[in-house]
């Protein structure tokens, strides 16, 4: 038998029945909801919360936003674990969430010029970076059931997905005017990410 | 070969834990596999190790493949990340070659080689393979291109030639002192 076959047989030999992936709108919900749900049960345990209610209601600008952050989130969140079905997205589809970044911006930009007058947080950037771990060991579990890629981009998708839920659920309870959300919720979630994704490729196991 | 729709078929019963389906699946996608990595790596000695892990890929993402999608993007992505991941493999083992190089100088200086003579019979230690492309780009000078020429191979595997021509030599030489 030559070493084609005998590899082959290997193969056929471990064979067992899988059990297909979840559909993908399934796991993203899944993680999305279970992330923001253990948000709200974390700030009920852990400190008193400021829901931005009457800014919401008052708004039509700041709903916008919200929805934009909501859009991140769950595009991000889709990229990711699309990404890690062979064959389902070009890598250049990632951009998409790119474009939702840019109107996010631009939403902030155009509040700078209103006045949201709100109580922030004390420490809403090191919450953010913290509430982000559990995120972030979920998505990266989740990858880890698909067709796992070890580059770059996986991590930052990763990382960044799992972020952008304490950054959203923060201009929900924090200060949203634009200057404070630049500075300390989005800048952060951006900046774990690229240091997340840096160390895990310079320190992972090479192929 | 097989049309993709009987291929499909195939892999939904390999899905189930059909045994018999899944030897046929991977015995019809094996010629395709290995035509394509053939277009893409040019070392003869390392295609069918790509191939085997582009198979293991398949095997260990079996999970992955829904069946209302279609098969060829699936299996080109997994075959496409396999590729790229041994030409980064290889890329790795350059760059470590450059720095291997002064280990290498080290432990011919301390067999003590003063001529090329003397080099030439340290390189005999080596594999005939190995021996040419250091002989060519180390001793008599030739750039990279120019001995790829000369041996008909593309400039990556002469690459890999070199790098690991060095490794065997540091061993051999290690070996001897």
């Amino acid at each position: 038998m030559d070493d084609k076959a005998k590899f082959l047989d290997g193969l056929i030999d471990d064979l067992t029945p899988v059990k297909p992936l979840p559909k993908i709108w399934k796991r993203v919900m899944l993680f999305v909801s279970a992330q923001i749900l253990f948000m709200i049960v974390a700030f009920y345990f852990y400190s008193d919360v400021h829901y931005q209610v009457g800014l919401l209601k008052s708004s039509g600008l700041y709903a916008l936003q919200l929805l934009l952050f909501f859009g991140f989130v769950i595009t991000m969140s889709t990229l990711t674990l699309l990404r890690s079905i062979p064959g389902r997205i070009k890598d250049r589809v990632l951009w998409s969430g790119g474009v939702i970044f840019i109107l996010l911006l631009g939403s902030l930009m155009l509040g700078s010029w209103m006045n949201f007058v709100s109580m922030k947080r004390a420490h809403c950037d090191v919450e953010i970076v913290i509430f982000s771990i559990p995120a972030l060991f979920t998505m990266l579990y989740m990858v880890k059931k698909g067709f796992f890629i070890r580059d770059f981009i996986t991590y930052f998708t990763i990382a960044l997905s799992s972020t952008a839920i304490p950054s959203f659920i923060m201009h929900f309870v924090c200060n949203p005017s634009a200057e404070h959300s630049l500075i300390f919720h989005i800048l952060p979630a951006v900046a774990t990410s690229f240091v997340f994704s840096f160390l895990v490729k310079k320190f992972s196991t090479p192929l | 070969m097989k049309n993709i729709n009987e291929l499909k078929s195939l892999l939904q019963k390999a899905q189930g834990g059909d045994k018999a389906s899944y030897r046929e699946f991977f015995n019809a996608l094996y010629p395709y596999i290995e035509t394509k990595v053939k277009h893409r790596i040019f070392n003869p000695s390392d295609i069918s190790d790509v191939v085997q892990e582009v198979l293991i890929s398949i095997h260990q993402s079996l999970n992955t493949y829904d069946p209302k999608y279609a098969l060829s993007p699936w299996v080109n992505t997994i075959c496409q990340r396999r590729i790229i991941d041994y030409i980064r493999k290889i890329s790795r083992l350059e760059d470590s070659a450059q720095s291997e190089e002064f280990d290498v100088t080290n432990t011919i200086g301390a067999a003590n080689i003063n001529s090329k003579e003397e080099a030439y019979e340290v390189l005999n230690l080596i594999s005939p393979n190995y021996r040419e492309v250091i002989i060519l780009t180390k001793i008599i000078g030739h750039s990279t291109a120019e001995a790829a020429k000369i041996l008909g191979i593309k400039e990556n595997a002469l690459r890999t030639r070199v790098s690991r021509g060095f490794k065997e030599l540091e061993a051999a030489l290690k070996k001897e002192l």
